[in-house]
């Protein structure tokens, strides 16, 4: 059909030309004033015109040079060309991400109009130059790069102050000078008791017992100092510690263990990405080596088999983000993935806001559409989604990466780890073929490309079934006859999955009485081609297709084989099928050729018992040793600018090459074959990116001091908050970077500061300067987090296993969408399934970090629903008796229960209330568990000061 | 951790980080804070009411999840019929399988259709209950979204983006305009689906939590007792009162201990919470309903009763004054295959309900001020797949308004001769937010959220009041 509308319009064209070309000048002048203007003022101006102020898409319809220059997609008219002038293309809405004007349909009158007017050569009398109302301010990358965020670490060292006493630390020097120059002072230290509290939950996310609240406040009074450091060792020491300071990172890296999006799949394999963030902080290995693996583990050299283990698993980073796993043009899924890493990697590592750059230069910082895709351009060269999940073609899958092991293993896991993937292609293909029925021969065929058979060919002309040859695609195929020659011809029009290049194959059946000259034409996307076909010869391919070449085709462009019997007298011509088989696939078929030599059934397999296979594939490989981690990918290369982050509209080709205002020298070389995420994890982690450092030691400050220096800690972009102290920010950043990125060292520098002790304040003089407490003068109280709650729940009535968890989401299955409730598991909550869209209340409730979003600081939210799980779930009136019978087993239980929940004893009116309500209920166990309960959600027990 | 300060310290309607006074909204506003009627200093500066007049005051969005097909229901195609078995004589969509478009080819539909009421407008046979209340509805033949698959136009659909996650039109709605009820949530939505993103389709986002919507039974099921979660009946209310005297003297005394502004928002949720628990079973029960309206609904017949309840617990939260409630089908109207008996069953499992609901909410004038929405994710092919399918159409497809400001007894836009792609007055998905912001009284432009550096809105950069719609 797209065949024949092609040739009528060529048809009307030629005529036109014809009628034409003696035309005078004015009469095409004419013809404008009359038609075209017209129409052009009736349906165009309104956004594309100065008068309008309107000029959508960079497009001008007002002038001639409008439409000469053109908008973002380029020219909108070439004269005399009606096929390549992007108006015509629009307004016959036929591509439905170009459709002119964007409401209503023009009539097909008026669509004539418009094709006869190009097909004249355009004439239009109106001139005007055009008036650019984009041309807006640039980038200025020089200016950019004196920003306090951008420039290189300065050099600095702690001020002299006053009050010199008071300072313990060199950080404290930087804080005690702000708070004198703002005539602020700052707060005491707080209580002993107090302290013990705050350093327990910062550091392990866990309350402090009766015995370890006992001991600190006895030695405390002894030598603070020393006390407070005791317990910071300790503290560091602990595994609570990584399981606490884990969670912070997998905040910021979106971390779930399934995919959310459309299909909740189950991420079976991320957990191990979970422990070995938790391990890092307790082996307090360098920021630097955290940041390489995360980008570019799966890239990095390996001194051994527990590196190489651990780098895999660190890549997982780039794979956890939330898929549209059901998009169906796969190169928008492509691109969708690489922003998804941009994003976060911009945000997480560097505190940008990169994605705001894929559709236009970023309107506040320094970033250009250009240096978003210099790194699309990486990430598109890695390969994170891939095959189907579920054996709908629809549904894609995720690569994942064999774990180093012993032989015989390795080699055995490696082999069922292709296999599967060649399982999910194979499926993949197998369903973009047609199968018309009958016995199909192509089943000896490893790939089918895109098929179609005969019987959806546009016949012209008589042509004869025939089933003799039982060498055939589907259950017949169709001959001349050897008669009309010249009159008859079979157009083959398919819909390719994607543009690119591809192999074109006629299927025939040779024998002696065939064509030698069958004239088989394949119209593409910019050529058409005509070759002659011998017949008698047996085909190449499977015995039954032959390559007539190959061709570049555009996704839902022209894509047409035309079949003619022209000059064949005396032969038969045969039409069977046309097969596309995509170039980058031509290698694969050919080793997969080999492979079916020998003798792997699944290429023989039907596309249902490929589904099966493949479910049966996934389900022994849930717990094998393999790591989510992406790869590069086969077609790695720079990628195009997509003009308005539209996936089809083609800008430039855009060098990979890192943030430019981060970067001054030339773009890194990358050697063939890679995507350059080796080069951009090294780069990241250079001491040229003084922004790493900056960004991860405020947020190390931002959970011990509960506001960050800068205080938007994943932005510190324009849009963000300037540093409230930009030299302790530099100070610190320099401190890490010269330690080699010691995250355990910074915790305790900031720890044993005089700023980590002072008590909060309600009211005061440094409350009503400082509000925001961007001073730091003061402590600012907190709720505990979703985490410590319930971990602190089950460790005061005993329950908290000490077990390091595993793959706990891998027993729900293939997707997380049934409900959770954490009522029945003991260990940390750290370990428990974090389900995309579909979280835990325990962890909803209580504002855990969306996994969908990189999250560096939590919001505190505070609903209704909180209040009615505090007071009506289960979980906590069984944890409630647990406590209770502990306390039952002391001498005081009351006293007990308080020294416990609160972390300290009650005074006598508590104690006397309180007993007066244990006596009101009963004076049992279950009284008292309802004490225990009225202590655990009381708001003493739920805010931190 | 701090509350957002990036959103806070940017966003007009927003209180600012922690006060005491914005304390006390977002915990009376944690089942639908009044971004805006919310009096915090900065609110008070941008927006004291609405942007412009409402004519609606609240929304029931009726959601057919899977995608019903227009030309069977409201969009019939006499040129199709007349094509049945014929090529499809255009290029079908460009991101379908080729699979399942090499060899289109159209399909008729089963249905006979004809026009009802005063205005004339089609009705299949599918709906014929419905059908009487055509003179009411304003129908819209011109819809588009983007999205092929389910779960990226579900999520188009609900929350304006079909690859992001962004804050769904009930959760900007609760934000905008807060609840008229300080006891109930600002958004409910009923029996919402699982999948194809599941709470994405309510959720907040990066919105305060405090706007995500609130559900009530799962996948298109209310299950026998509607309740909200955690919500319980004391099994010992004695008891329980003495608990809670101690709870209340122990957070007072640390209130005054502290002065810590949160700690107060804490014990005003938690009195709230109280409140809510004794009033909201009043609400939620449909038992105490006359037996004539239960019987409108359908309620107590098998095919309906589903349905049925979760359109009267709707009309029962709009009387309430809950702003915005979706009322989800479950995952059922994906007929890839089974076309003739899957619409059947679904058109006879709704038509009733919905009916009822219409009626219902006209004669207590509420139909007024409420508006209702009809509509999937997207519709269905006008050509077959296999002998009795239709495949997924963004490209065109039908959704139809009742009540609240939009005109009644009209057909707008319209799609090709064959009901594929909408060709004259296309409404977009983005338009017809704006449009149901726009009748809120909300400007879908001025409606925006800071985050990360950036003003998002419902519509993104898109969107446009679809004026030829509204009475």
């Amino acid at each position: 059909m797209a065949y024949r509308h092609a040739f009528l319009i060529a048809l009307l064209i030629a005529g036109l030309a014809q009628s034409c070309v003696v035309s005078a000048a004015e009469d095409g002048v004419a013809f404008f004033e009359k038609e075209v203007r017209p129409l052009l003022v009736r349906q165009c101006y309104e956004c594309h015109s100065e008068e309008s102020g309107k000029q959508k898409g960079g497009l001008l319809l007002d002038r001639r040079a409008g439409w000469e220059r053109g908008g973002d997609a380029g020219s909108a008219v070439i004269p005399g060309e009606v096929e390549a002038s992007l108006l015509i293309h629009s307004v016959r809405y036929l591509d439905e991400e170009l459709q002119m004007p964007p409401k209503s349909r023009l009539t097909d009158a008026e669509v004539a109009v418009l094709e006869r007017w190009v097909a004249m050569g355009a004439p239009d009398p109106r001139d005007g130059s055009i008036k650019d109302v984009r041309a807006g301010k640039s980038i200025d990358l020089k200016e950019a790069r004196k920003g306090w965020a951008f420039r290189p670490l300065q050099n600095e060292s702690p001020p002299e102050v006053e009050g010199v006493a008071w300072c313990r630390t060199p950080v404290d020097a930087f804080i005690k000078a702000r708070l004198e120059t703002e005539g602020g002072e700052p707060a005491a230290d707080a209580e002993a008791r107090t302290l013990v509290r705050r350093l327990h939950f910062d550091l392990n996310g866990l309350p402090p017992t009766r015995q370890e609240v006992q001991a600190f406040v006895a030695a405390a009074r002894r030598d603070l100092d020393a006390a407070i450091q005791g317990e910071v060792d300790q503290l560091l020491a602990r595994r609570a510690f990584g399981e606490t300071w884990g969670r912070h990172w997998l905040d910021v890296v979106r971390y779930a263990d399934s995919n959310g999006g459309d299909r909740n799949n189950t991420f079976y394999q991320a957990w191990r990405y979970r422990n070995y963030v938790i391990a890092a902080f307790n082996e307090d290995r360098s920021y630097y080596d955290l940041v390489r693996e995360q980008v570019a583990g799966d890239l990095l050299p390996a001194r051994d088999d527990a590196s190489r283990r651990r780098q895999l698993i660190g890549a997982t980073f780039l794979s956890l983000g939330p898929k549209m796993l059901t998009e169906r043009d796969k190169e928008k899924l492509r691109l969708d993935v690489a922003d998804e890493q941009i994003d976060t990697l911009g945000r997480a590592f560097l505190g940008l806001t990169l994605g705001c750059a894929r559709c236009h230069d970023h309107k506040f910082d320094p970033i250009r559409q250009e240096d978003y895709y210099a790194l699309a351009g990486i990430f598109r060269s890695t390969q994170v989604v891939m095959g189907t999940r579920n054996g709908c073609v629809n549904v894609a899958s995720w690569v994942e990466r064999a774990l180093p092991q012993p032989e015989p293993e390795a080699s055995a896991l490696a082999a069922k780890l292709e296999r599967l993937e060649l399982i999910m292609r194979l499926k993949v293909e197998k369903d973009f073929m047609k199968k018309s029925g009958g016995k199909m021969t192509l089943d000896d065929l490893p790939l089918a490309g895109v098929l179609i058979d005969d019987e959806e060919a546009e016949l012209v002309g008589a042509w004869r079934e025939s089933s003799l040859s039982p060498n055939r695609l589907g259950a017949r195929y169709l001959h001349d006859d050897r008669q009309g020659k010249g009159s008859k011809r079979a157009i083959f029009s398919a819909s390719l999955p994607e543009s690119g290049v591809y192999e074109v194959r006629l299927a025939y059946s040779s024998n002696a009485q065939r064509s030698k000259v069958v004239p088989v034409t394949v119209e593409a996307w910019r050529e058409v081609k005509t070759v002659r076909l011998d017949q008698t010869r047996k085909p190449e391919i499977g015995g039954l297709f032959q390559s007539i070449g190959r061709f570049e085709f555009e996704k839902g462009g022209r894509v047409n084989v035309i079949v003619e019997t022209t000059g064949t007298e005396g032969g038969y011509v045969i039409v069977d099928g046309v097969q596309f088989v995509a170039e980058k696939d031509l290698e694969r078929e050919a080793k997969a050729l080999a492979m079916m030599d020998g003798g792997d059934p699944v290429f023989r397999m039907s596309s249902g018992d490929l589904a099966k296979a493949l479910t049966v594939e996934i389900r022994e490989l849930r717990d094998a040793e393999l790591a989510m981690a992406p790869r590069d990918a086969e077609d790695v290369g720079d990628c195009h600018l997509r003009v308005r982050g539209e996936v089809g509209q083609l800008g430039p080709l855009v060098r990979r090459n890192f943030l430019e205002v981060l970067h001054e020298g030339p773009p890194p070389e990358i050697p063939a074959g890679q995507s350059g995420r080796l080069q951009l994890a090294e780069w990241l982690a250079a001491p040229e990116n003084a922004l790493l450092d900056r960004v991860i030691v405020n947020r190390v400050w931002s959970h011990l001091f509960g506001r960050g220096l800068v205080a938007s800690v994943d932005n510190f972009g324009a849009l963000g908050t300037a540093p409230s102290h930009p030299e302790l920010l530099d100070f610190l950043a320099q401190r890490f970077r010269a330690q080699g990125g010691s995250i355990k060292r910074l915790v305790r520098e900031l720890a044993l500061s005089r700023a980590y002790r002072v008590a909060a304040q309600a009211d005061g003089p440094l409350v009503q300067a400082d509000p925001e407490n961007a001073w730091f003068g003061r402590r600012e109280m907190r709720r505990l987090s979703a985490e410590e709650m319930r971990d602190a729940v089950l460790a005061m009535s005993g329950q908290l296993s000490d077990e390091v968890g595993k793959g706990t989401a891998n027993e729900s299955g293939d997707d997380l969408d049934k409900p959770f409730l954490f009522d029945q598991d003991r260990l940390r909550t750290v370990y428990l399934p974090v389900a995309r869209n579909n979280m835990a209340p325990e962890l909803e409730l209580f504002d855990a970090a969306n996994p969908d979003m990189v999250t560096g600081a939590r919001t505190t939210t505070t609903v209704p629903t909180q209040a009615l799980y505090l007071w009506n779930a289960a979980f906590l009136r069984e944890q409630s008796a647990e406590l209770a019978r502990l306390a039952y087993a002391t001498p005081d239980p009351m006293a007990w229960l308080y020294e416990t929940v609160l972390g300290r004893a009650p005074t006598p009116a508590e104690a006397a209330r309180a007993q007066a309500m244990l006596r009101a209920l009963g004076g049992d166990e279950g009284a008292l568990a309802d004490l225990a309960h009225v202590l655990t959600i009381s708001t003493e027990f739920l805010f931190l000061n | 951790m701090t509350s957002s300060l990036t959103a806070s310290a940017c966003h007009r309607f927003d209180p600012p980080a922690w006060s005491r006074r914005g304390a006390l909204k977002a915990a009376a506003g944690g089942f639908g804070a009044m971004a805006m009627a919310g009096a915090a200093s900065q609110a008070a500066q941008g927006l004291s009411g609405p942007h412009h007049p409402a004519r609606a005051r609240r929304v029931i969005f009726l959601f057919m999840h899977g995608g019903p097909s227009q030309v069977d229901t409201f969009d019939p195609k006499p040129r199709l019929q007349a094509q049945d078995g014929q090529r499809l004589p255009f290029a079908p969509a460009k991101n379908l399988d080729p699979s399942a478009t090499s060899r289109a080819r159209l399909m008729g539909s089963p249905w006979s259709t004809r026009q009802y009421g005063e205005s004339g407008l089609w009705c299949s046979e599918l709906f014929p209950e419905v059908a009487r209340h055509m003179d009411d509805l304003c129908v819209i033949r011109s819809m588009q979204s983007k999205g092929q698959s389910h779960g990226q136009a579900v999520c188009m659909l609900h929350t304006g983006t079909d690859n992001f996650v962004r804050p769904s039109m009930g959760a900007w709605v609760s934000y905008g305009l807060g609840s008229e009820n300080a006891d109930l949530p600002a958004f409910v939505s009923i029996s919402p689906p699982p999948g194809h993103g599941g709470p994405r389709n309510y959720g907040s986002a990066f919105l305060p939590a405090a706007h995500q919507g609130t559900t009530v039974g799962r996948g298109g099921k209310l299950g026998e007792q509607a309740a909200f979660r955690f919500m319980e009946q004391s099994a010992d209310p004695a008891r329980d009162q003495k608990k809670l005297e101690l709870l209340r003297a122990m957070n007072q005394e640390n209130w005054e201990r502290t002065q810590h502004a949160p700690v107060e928002g804490m014990i005003e949720s938690m009195e709230l919470a109280f409140r809510m628990q004794r009033q909201a079973p009043a609400v939620m029960s449909l038992d105490d309903e006359p037996a004539h309206i239960r019987a409108l609904y359908g309620i107590g017949e098998k095919t309906t009763d589903n349905y049925g309840r979760q359109c009267l617990l709707a009309r029962k939260l709009a009387e309430a004054g809950v702003r915005y409630i979706q009322v989800s089908t479950g995952y059922t109207w994906d007929q890839h295959s089974n076309l003739k008996s899957g619409h059947e069953d679904n058109c006879a499992k709704v038509d009733r309900p919905i009916a009822g609901l219409l009626t219902d909410l006209k004669q207590r004038g509420l139909l007024e001020d409420t508006l209702v929405v009809w509509g999937g994710e997207f519709g269905r092919t006008p050509i077959a797949q296999g002998s009795n399918g239709r495949d997924h159409n963004p490209q065109g497809f039908t959704m139809w308004l009742a009540g609240g400001g939009v005109r009644p007894g009209l057909a707008f836009g319209e799609t090709d001769e064959f009901g594929y792609y909408a060709v004259r007055d296309k409404v977009h998905m983005h338009d017809l937010h704006a449009t149901i912001l726009h009748l809120l009284g909300i400007d879908h432009l001025r409606l925006t959220y800071r985050y990360a550096g950036r003003d998002f809105r419902l519509t993104d950069v898109y969107g446009e009041v679809v004026r030829g719609i509204l009475a």
